[in-house]
């Protein structure tokens, strides 16, 4: 079965979705810092995607 | 380069494992380094560093200023994947998951080792070496699930500015609600 291909692009859009969902929360409800770490990292290794 | 089909995903599955591990081990020696700063610097101090430090980063990614930053100036061989299919992986996958194994191609990973030496606390590191891993994974996700790998990449050269921009935004978005909490 042919899978449905995942455009770069829309990949950094759901990271950005999800880090903005948990950055209005970190900035709504003072959520625990920690949940922001990952986030920050996600978004910094997907950033190296062309470098391989 | 990296691609998916079906009896590969085990080795992938231990790349993305070993980013995960590569990633968690640059942070463990940005704590330990990020220690003695903390140590000595007031979080006020620390927290003005980090936003002087970003903003010429940002200067860099926009291409207002340009000075070299450190990184491993060799591209990875093909090589690599035909030495096993588990270890062979692991042990890329963890070089990878430092981001010192070839070029850096972004100004991210400088902002997110910056904050991690002098903000960031020892949960907080580690977590964001653990997502650093995951992602570096997002793009043998990806990649697999594009007809042929050199799609992905074509794709990626294509709109790697546009995904750098969105990346940017979201990466000083959070950073700038992780100073207003600390502060």
């Amino acid at each position: 079965m042919r899978q449905r291909a995942a455009e770069p692009a829309v990949i950094a859009l759901t990271i950005i979705a999800c880090g903005g969902a948990l950055g209005l929360a970190g900035a709504v409800a003072l959520a625990p810092a920690a949940a922001l770490w990952p986030a920050l990292g996600v978004a910094a290794g997907y950033s190296l995607s062309g470098s391989t | 380069m990296l691609g998916v089909s079906g009896r590969r995903s085990y080795s992938l599955q231990a790349f993305a494992l070993g980013l995960v591990i590569g990633g968690v081990a640059s942070a463990t020696v940005l704590l330990i380094v990020g220690a003695v700063l903390q140590s000595v610097l007031p979080p006020a101090v620390r927290w003005g560093l980090v936003v002087v430090g970003l903003a010429v980063l940002v200067a860099r990614h926009l291409g207002w200023v340009s000075f070299p930053m450190p990184e491993n100036r060799r591209l990875v061989p093909e090589t690599v994947f035909r030495l096993g299919r588990f270890v062979a992986p692991l042990q890329f996958g963890i070089e990878m998951g430092t981001g010192a194994r070839t070029y850096v191609t972004s100004n991210l990973p400088y902002m997110l080792a910056l904050m991690v030496a002098l903000v960031a606390d020892l949960g907080g590191g580690l977590l964001a070496g653990v997502g650093f891993g995951i992602g570096r994974a997002l793009m043998t996700w990806g990649a697999g699930r594009m007809p042929h790998t050199s799609d992905w990449h074509a794709k990626w050269t294509q709109r790697s500015g546009l995904v750098g921009a969105l990346l940017m935004m979201v990466f000083l978005g959070l950073s700038s609600v992780l100073g207003f909490i600390a502060v």
